[in-house]
């Protein structure tokens, strides 16, 4: 062993740049999760009388589908990292389309809840959950087109540096979704 | 010579707090009063409010504990993925430079 190779390595830019960027993004869904916690446990009765339920079950499955895309997105790396650009290729579209599954049955469950009388205005019960909800929705969306936009860039047999570090960052952001919405579920349906 | 500047600027911090903080304190004390006395009618409410600002504290620990692990730790790791060598899918994944 040679004393280059001892010598201790930084963490690359681009993932010190990624991790920071999501911190910022787990302090805004904190800032979030806190002003809900105190509007929940400060109010007298949560739900308020009157409101619907959540449709734990259709969120439950929404929460497996989000988790099969994060596998997918890591399915991918794995198959970018084994030299597989095709699986790689193939691998990002499953998680592109496993995403937007999740965002269409987003909109089905917030047309379910407006139907049921749960509005965006009419209580904090509906505006947290519409708010916090929405937010993260918003994120997946973002999250879905930069899947789409790597996924059909990449036609050649060939991944540069570039492309490999952006689909790093781009895994990290995937995974970020993922886990933010798993902790939402088990805080907004569970809890 | 940067290891210098660097401590300089932790000095001057450091004073700046020492100096600062005693005039800061009044001002935050008086919050601390309003919010106390404003949440204080309501059990619930200070209950909800503690809550909030521990899992905000949690959260901030967490994730700040986290990097830290994390850049120590890369420092006994092995080299990571990616840092200086393309990989060609076409030739048999054989590396070459970019």
């Amino acid at each position: 062993m040679t004393a280059r190779s001892e010598q201790p390595r930084p963490l690359p830019t681009h993932r010190i740049g990624a991790l920071v960027f999501l911190m910022a993004g787990v302090m805004f869904f904190a800032g979030l999760v806190g002003g809900y916690l105190v509007l929940r446990y400060g109010g007298s009765a949560w739900p308020a009388p009157g409101m619907p339920r959540l449709p734990v079950g259709l969120a439950g499955f929404n929460t497996l589908v989000i988790g099969l895309s994060s596998l997918a997105m890591q399915g991918a790396v794995r198959s970018m990292r084994a030299l597989d650009a095709r699986g790689m290729r193939r691998r990002l579209f499953t998680a592109a389309v496993l995403g937007s599954t999740f965002l269409l049955l987003q909109m089905v469950q917030w047309r379910l809840l407006v139907a049921r009388g749960l509005s965006f205005s009419g209580t904090t019960y509906g505006s947290t959950f519409y708010v916090i909800t929405g937010a993260h929705a918003l994120h997946a969306v973002s999250g879905v087109a930069w899947l789409l936009v790597i996924a059909w860039r990449q036609t050649q047999l060939w991944v540069s540096d570039r492309r490999q570090r952006g689909i790093e960052v781009c895994a990290l952001y995937w995974h970020f979704v993922g886990l933010v919405w798993a902790a939402l579920f088990l805080l907004l349906y569970i809890f | 010579m940067m290891r210098a500047a660097a401590w300089g600027t932790i000095r001057r911090g450091v004073l700046a707090l020492a100096i600062g903080g005693p005039l800061a304190i009044r001002g935050a004390l008086a919050q601390c009063a309003m919010c106390g006395s404003a949440v204080g009618s309501s059990n619930r409410l200070g209950f909800g409010l503690n809550i909030s600002i521990f899992f905000l504290l949690a959260v901030l620990a967490a994730l700040v504990g986290g990097l830290v692990v994390l850049v120590v730790r890369s420092g006994r790791a092995p080299a990571p993925h990616g840092t200086g060598e393309g990989v060609s899918l076409q030739d048999g994944g054989v590396p070459r430079r970019t």
